[in-house]
């Protein structure tokens, strides 16, 4: 009798604040995919304790376990999950080049609205935000132009660059209506996937909430220190 | 024949015009005058409406992003992983690289070309230094047991990460105590195209700093 093996598990570890992390839980979700997801606990430093950085030696998140296999980088770990999704492999040459193109461009573009507008909102930088939106405003005004008349970022079909860009922009309402407001293209696209992609309204309702419990943690930690 | 637009002085147009010459794979490559703002010409932002460099056509086909292009040119080379393993890693090398080691060229090298102050350059050039030792220290680790970027075996993640240490020269960076990472640059030049490619960058680099200091 052959030992029946144990299946090798897939571990996807994350946080449903991080951008990226969203990005991959999310297309683990839409994929439906047997992979667990385990939240970072980022209060407590996980992700920079020796059992974690044994694995993954840049101790960041999103990560990916896959039996013996390790592997970081959001853009990594989701076409690593969608490589056998012939949804998601690129049909030809052209196909893949827009796909890299936008991969390329997210660090240095959408990227910016983590970093520029979500993170100070995060950390309480108040003074910080309508800066961080002037900056991030003709990136967005270039996607909502280019939603206009395709109804996903590079195309006509979902590929994994919306798994990228949705998580950077979907953020701007939770700091304020008022900020997605004047993308209407945008919005129209995020409430077209809320509908009608799975896992997405999931991904953004976890966010949301993980939003919430870091801001009430935040203003009983404001409080105390007040107190003292 | 497709046809790179690009320029020396940049790392990641060296990185694609490096691997043309070592694979010689079919591609015209056009210098674009940054200087003189050849990328924000009419005829250049009509096909690469980023307006940037490297730039890349091939029939109607525009696109620009380095990993794109390089990845691209590379198709059907034996340079290019087929196993998934390999592919996640090289896919990872490429997330980092952008996130991260892209930042010798945006907190180190760019302070050489754009500050015009020489106290303010000094104290930014070494601030930049500062700001990317950790990573700089983790490759050292790396190239202790490795000789490439991703193992044993000159990769794509080779063709992006070079140019990117190597014009550290130009801040006369500390390369003695880095010595793992300076042995690595040493045996790049075994590699088909890397020596050119650094020959290429010194000369733009010379004729940029003439004119730099001709407009002063």
């Amino acid at each position: 009798n052959k030992e029946k093996q144990k299946m090798p598990s897939t571990i996807l570890y994350g946080h449903p604040v991080s951008q990226p992390s969203r990005s991959c839980q999310w297309f683990v979700d839409f994929s439906d995919q047997k992979v667990e997801i385990v939240t970072i606990d980022t209060f407590k430093a996980e992700h920079k304790k020796p059992e974690f950085i044994e694995k993954f030696p840049n101790g960041q998140f999103p990560a990916l376990e896959d039996g013996g296999f390790y592997l970081s980088e959001s853009m990594a770990i989701l076409k690593y999950l969608a490589r056998s999704d012939p949804r998601f492999t690129p049909k030809d040459s052209q196909q893949q080049a827009r796909l890299d193109e936008y991969l390329g461009r997210h660090y240095s573009t959408l990227r910016k609205i983590s970093t520029d507008f979500f993170r100070p909102f995060m950390l309480g930088n108040k003074d910080m935000i309508e800066p961080g939106y002037e900056s991030i405003k003709t990136i967005l005004e270039k996607f909502d132009a280019r939603l206009a008349t395709q109804p996903y970022v590079l195309g006509d079909s979902l590929t994994l660059a919306d798994f990228l860009f949705v998580p950077e922009v979907d953020q701007l309402q939770v700091v304020g209506e008022q900020y997605l407001e004047p993308f209407k293209n945008i919005r129209s696209y995020l409430g077209r996937l809320t509908r009608d992609v799975d896992g997405y309204k999931k991904c953004f309702d976890e966010m949301t909430q993980a939003v919430g419990v870091i801001q009430a943690a935040h203003r009983r930690r404001q409080q105390q220190q007040q107190q003292q | 024949m497709p046809i790179l637009h690009g320029h020396p002085i940049s790392q990641p147009c060296r990185s694609i015009q490096w691997f043309i010459d070592y694979s010689g794979v079919e591609c015209e490559v056009k210098i674009v005058d940054l200087m003189s703002g050849g990328h924000k010409a009419p005829e250049f932002i009509a096909k690469f409406p980023n307006a940037q460099v490297p730039a890349f056509e091939d029939g109607d086909l525009c696109f620009g992003e380095s990993i794109a292009i390089l990845q691209y040119l590379a198709d059907g080379n034996d340079i290019v992983p087929t196993d998934k393993k390999g592919k996640a890693r090289l896919q990872e090398y490429f997330g980092r690289h952008l996130s991260q080691v892209r930042k010798f060229s945006t907190e180190i090298i760019r302070h050489v070309f754009f500050e015009k102050d020489a106290d303010e350059k000094k104290k930014k050039i070494a601030a930049g230094i500062e700001s990317t030792k950790a990573m700089m220290d983790s490759f050292e680790a790396h190239f202790e047991k490795n000789k490439f970027v991703l193992g044993d075996t000159l990769s794509l993640a080779d063709f992006m990460f070079a140019p990117e240490v190597d014009q550290l020269f130009m801040v006369e960076y500390d390369f003695k105590t880095y010595k793992n990472v300076g042995a690595y640059i040493e045996r790049l030049k075994e590699v088909k195209g890397y020596t050119k490619m650094r020959e290429d960058m010194s000369e733009a680099l010379k004729v940029m700093t003439a004119k730099m200091a001709a407009k002063q």
